[in-house]
């Protein structure tokens, strides 16, 4: 009965209200859905079984973590406005008679209402586009199409407890608040008027410093192993520095404008500069936040992009320009009991052997060898200090790495030669180089002219031609190749390396430290794509271990006691993997870019309303000073464009900074193309000034709305 | 020489979905001479603020002519007419009308600003007034931080800033206190006395009392006016309120 009445006065409120929550509604809506599938795509086992599709879970985890932080944000940040702009009415009940627990009631039956509504909605709207997505993603990762509905019980009622719990959370904030205002409190707000913004000098001390701090960082930043630790402590301390000098460095340099006699004082400005300071007042928290999501989804979209489309041209580069298809990489291992202790040694098969056993699989899976070349290197970050290098061990990688570090990959001269097809010759105790970058200066920036390396004394020689190679660990510094004149020299080196670790570390049970030969070999194909079809990577190697490891046996090795290694990296494998990498990157940028973008056009969109209240009065008494009702709206929509680009400028901004360390980060992940880099970029940011423009143009008319 | 001259005036307003006419005014004429100080009364929704507010040019009459300096105010064009309103007329609101975005010397500042006066200038044209009106300490608070006299008196440095014509005050003595009251009748005088011009609607017998003439408007007519002639002010307080007696009473047209 009583019950009835309050919720069918509920009802009517939201109908009456619309304008407030049917956004409200829809930001629950969407994001719930979103979440549904975010958390149904890392569960689903159809897509984890994707050739190379293993990392999709662990990527769209991520993803879910991101919307499940946006979602507690953009829900309070919803429910809070809805509060403010309702609290005259609940305070008018109250006055009108109405107990505060019964205005409690109709607040409780509102929330359930709207909650009800989002989560349903939601979970059925993900469960919809939940098809959609999975369709999409095959598409992405060029694999067939999964097909059938989906549906994972568990998902849904993890999504539906989540959401109602958040609901629940902010509906008792409601009901807190409620319970604390007196009436008088509740019907006050209007005509009071604002107070003046105050400079907040320590916030702006710490905006600059963070902000200056920040793009200085990711300025400076050198080398790409570095760029990641500080990718991110750059990202933290330019948030704080943009929320910090939206909030007071606006205000402070209006009011230095207003200081301005001479600029304050005409038509034009003096209106907008004291309008612009409690538009900023009011919105800097929105604008700020506008900003930061406007650069997330330009970095995302800019990256994953990058990233997805180059995937072919990655490829190439790491074999070797496309001179090869696969890299093996062998060796066996013996193990044997010593004083009751297992010892094992590591050792190298010979390359007939290992050429042979090749062909005889590749042959078998339907294809020919066409080229086998060896490529034996040893690849590691030396450090550099009176001429002698040593094998530099990171302590962590948020140590500083010390001057004079650089990443080296030895080669012999023949497989130098062998692969890139040149007949190099050495002087007498010199050695060739070359930078794996362009970017990278001359080597002997860091590498002293005469130096030694587990005891082998060398000097730099000629510059070579570049080979297109991959170092094996990420790019610690600047890369440089070095050529020596046979694999004896480089077998040398590696002893003399090894026993300087042993001496150093060799007691030290936490470092099992050694340098080693790569025994890889480049080996060329004659169809790959036929490969690709009916080898997943790891069927190939496994049955070239399997004929390795009779060989050895047949040698004479001890069956049990013996193990051969065949690591296997091939064109089609690496393909499968990155498709799935990048293809899910690339998904979830979309995804999170279209929440992002949802998230922006709401608040803009609340901004709007809010401030179309406080406009329209203004908008009346200039015109009684003496405005027409044209300068008016000019000065009005001027303000209004200022305020709208702001966070866009500062996107762009934010951008450009970014831009270098984000490229360095990339090439981690084997991106080498940096036009095709800057290209996305520019591309993801017009598209997004496109959007914004039609979020602004779809969101000003219900302002003037509002003003007229 | 007359400085405002309204004749026949009249306007209806039509409700936002067509369907009811009101007629605000029915037919208004009187004029204003230079120097007058001349207060409208009425009860409410006689008309009164439909007059002022067509007076100001806020607002077209249905029919009639408003003749300000010779010049007709429905000859002139939209987009002149703010600029018309700026340089020729003053206003002085009941609800002060105030930006809360501005400090008080900001919002007295802002017709000249608005008409293009050099920066320079303007506080040699705020000072005085400022002073005159008692508010000049008061020039870097806002809004919200003075009074409700205060206030009015913002409002009515703004209006007189621009050396305006005429000023139009529309019950200016609303919203303050007796005190507030007496001091803002005051300042009327004061610059009444200097020669400015002013037409005042009000409620308030009292502040009618402080005009050189009184118009009394009733069912959107002028039904009576009362000259000052040599009365003192409380003689003319009783005959403003013998009047509005007559007129509530429902008596014969004059
Ligand atoms: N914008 C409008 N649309 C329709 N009718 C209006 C409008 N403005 C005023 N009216 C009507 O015109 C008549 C005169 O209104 P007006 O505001 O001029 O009265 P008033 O004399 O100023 O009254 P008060 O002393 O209460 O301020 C009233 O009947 C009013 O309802
Ligand atoms: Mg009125």
């Amino acid at each position: 009965m009583k019950l009835g009445l309050f919720f069918r006065l509920a009802c009517s409120n939201i109908r009456k209200n619309h304008q407030l929550y049917v956004p409200h509604i829809l930001a629950g809506t969407g994001l719930t859905g979103v979440f549904y599938v975010m958390l149904t795509l890392a569960n689903d086992e159809r897509l984890e079984n994707i050739k190379g599709g293993y990392a999709i879970p662990a990527i769209m985890s991520i993803g879910c973590v991101v919307v499940a932080i946006l979602s507690v944000i953009l829900v309070f940040f919803t429910n809070s406005f809805l509060m403010k702009q309702r609290t005259r009415e609940y305070g008018m009940y109250n006055v009108l008679g109405m107990e505060k627990r019964h205005v409690g009631h109709i607040m409780f039956f509102e929330n359930l209402i709207s909650t009800v509504i989002s989560i349903v909605s939601g979970v059925l709207f993900g469960m919809l586009i939940y098809k959609l997505c999975c369709m999409f993603i095959c598409k992405m990762l060029h694999v067939e199409t999964i097909l059938g509905f989906y549906v994972d019980p568990w998902c849904v009622l993890k999504t539906i407890g989540g959401f109602a719990a958040m609901y629940l959370a902010a509906f008792l904030w409601n009901r807190f608040r409620l319970a604390r205002l007196r009436p008088v409190e509740l019907l006050a707000s209007a005509g009071t008027g604002e107070k003046e913004p105050k400079v907040k000098w320590i916030l702006l001390v710490i905006g600059l410093a963070t902000l200056g701090a920040g793009y200085y960082i990711a300025l400076t930043v050198e080398t790409p192993l570095r760029a990641i630790p500080n990718f991110f402590k750059a990202v933290i301390l330019v948030i704080i520095g943009t929320y910090a000098l939206f909030l007071a460095g606006s205000i402070a340099f209006l009011k230095l404008l207003r200081k301005n006699k001479e600029f304050y004082y005409r038509r034009k400005n003096m209106i907008a500069v004291s309008d612009l300071l409690y538009r900023m007042k009011q919105n800097a928290i929105g604008l700020a936040s506008i900003a930061i999501l406007a650069t997330g989804v330009i970095v995302m979209m800019s990256t994953t992009v990058c990233l997805y489309t180059g995937t072919e041209e990655t490829i190439k580069k790491y074999f070797l320009d496309g001179d090869s298809d696969v890299f093996v990489k062998t060796y066996g291992r013996y193990s044997e009991e010593k004083d009751g202790k297992w010892e094992s040694y590591h050792f190298q098969l010979p390359e007939e052997t290992v050429r042979e056993l090749l062909e005889k699989t590749v042959k078998e899976y339907g294809s020919e060898v066409v080229s086998f070349k060896p490529m034996r290197n040893l690849s590691d970050v030396f450090h550099f200090e009176n001429g002698k290098g040593t094998i530099y061990q990171t302590r962590s990688s948020f140590a500083l790495i010390p001057e004079g570090t650089v990443q080296l990959i030895i080669i012999p001269l023949e497989d130098y030669n062998g692969i890139s097809g040149q007949s190099v010759t050495l002087e007498n105790g010199e050695v060739g180089w070359f930078a794996l970058s362009d970017d990278s200066p001359e080597i002997t920036k860091t590498v002293p002219k005469q130096f030694t390396i587990g005891g082998q004394s060398m000097t730099i020689g000629n510059k070579v031609k570049k080979l297109s190679l991959t170092p094996g660990e990420a790019y610690t510094a600047d890369t440089y190749g070095i050529i020596v004149p046979s694999l004896e020299k480089l077998e040398a080196i590696v002893d003399g390396l090894d026993r300087e670790l042993d001496e150093e570390y060799g007691g030290d049970s936490r470092y099992y430290l050694y340098a080693s030969v790569n025994y890889t070999y480049s080996v060329q194909v004659a169809d790959p794509k036929k490969l690709a079809e009916v080898d997943t990577e790891q069927q190939m190697s496994s049955t070239f271990g399997t004929y390795l490891h009779d060989r050895l046996v047949e040698l004479g090795y001890d069956e049990d006691h013996t193990d051969a290694y065949a690591y296997w990296d091939s064109s089609w494998g690496m393909r499968n993997e990155l498709f799935a990498m990048y293809g899910s990157l690339f998904f979830l940028g979309i995804l999170l870019s279209m929440v992002f973008l949802f998230a922006t056009a709401l608040i803009i969109y609340y901004k709007q309303i809010s401030e179309g209240y406080d406009d329209r009065g203004r908008f009346q008494i200039l015109q009684k000073v003496g405005m027409t009702q044209k300068e008016t709206k000019g000065t009005i929509r001027r303000q209004i464009v200022i305020v709208f680009f702001l966070p866009l400028v500062t996107a762009v901004i934010h951008m450009i900074v970014a831009y270098p360390v984000i490229r360095k980060l990339l090439k981690l992940l084997m991106m080498p193309n940096d036009t095709l880099f800057l290209l996305c970029t520019a591309a993801t940011v017009v598209a997004f000034a496109l959007i914004y423009m039609v979020i602004y143009r779809l969101t000003a008319r219900t302002y003037y709305r509002i003003v007229r | 020489m007359s400085i405002l001259e309204v004749s026949n005036l009249k306007k209806i307003y039509t409700t936002r979905f067509g369907g009811n006419k009101v007629q605000a005014l029915t037919n208004v004429t009187f004029t204003v001479e230079k120097g007058e100080y001349v207060a409208i009364m009425g009860e409410s929704g006689s008309g009164k603020t439909t007059l002022l507010n067509i007076l100001a040019a806020l607002d077209r009459p249905t029919a009639g002519k408003v003749i300000l300096e010779g010049k007709e105010l429905s000859g002139i064009k939209e987009s002149e007419m703010a600029t018309f309103r700026r340089e020729n007329l003053g206003f002085v609101f009941q609800e002060f009308n105030l930006l809360d975005t501005f400090s008080i010397r900001d919002n007295i500042l802002l017709p000249l600003v608005l008409n293009g006066a050099k920066p320079s200038e303007l506080e040699g044209k705020l000072q005085p007034i400022a002073e005159r009106l008692g508010i000049s300490d008061l020039l870097a608070k806002f809004p919200y931080e003075v009074s409700g006299g205060q206030k009015q008196r913002t409002a009515v440095a703004r209006a007189l800033i621009t050396d305006p014509k005429l000023i139009l005050a529309d019950e200016p003595t609303g919203a303050l206190d007796s005190k507030s009251t007496d001091d803002l009748l005051r300042v009327f005088r004061d610059i009444n006395s200097q020669g400015q011009t002013i037409l005042m609607v009000t409620h308030s017998t009292k502040a009618a009392s402080h005009a050189s003439r009184v118009l009394f408007i009733r069912d959107g007519e002028v039904f009576h006016q009362i000259y000052r002639g040599d009365c003192t002010n409380e003689q003319l307080y009783q005959k403003i309120s013998d009047t509005l007696t007559l007129l509530t009473t429902g008596g014969e047209k004059r």
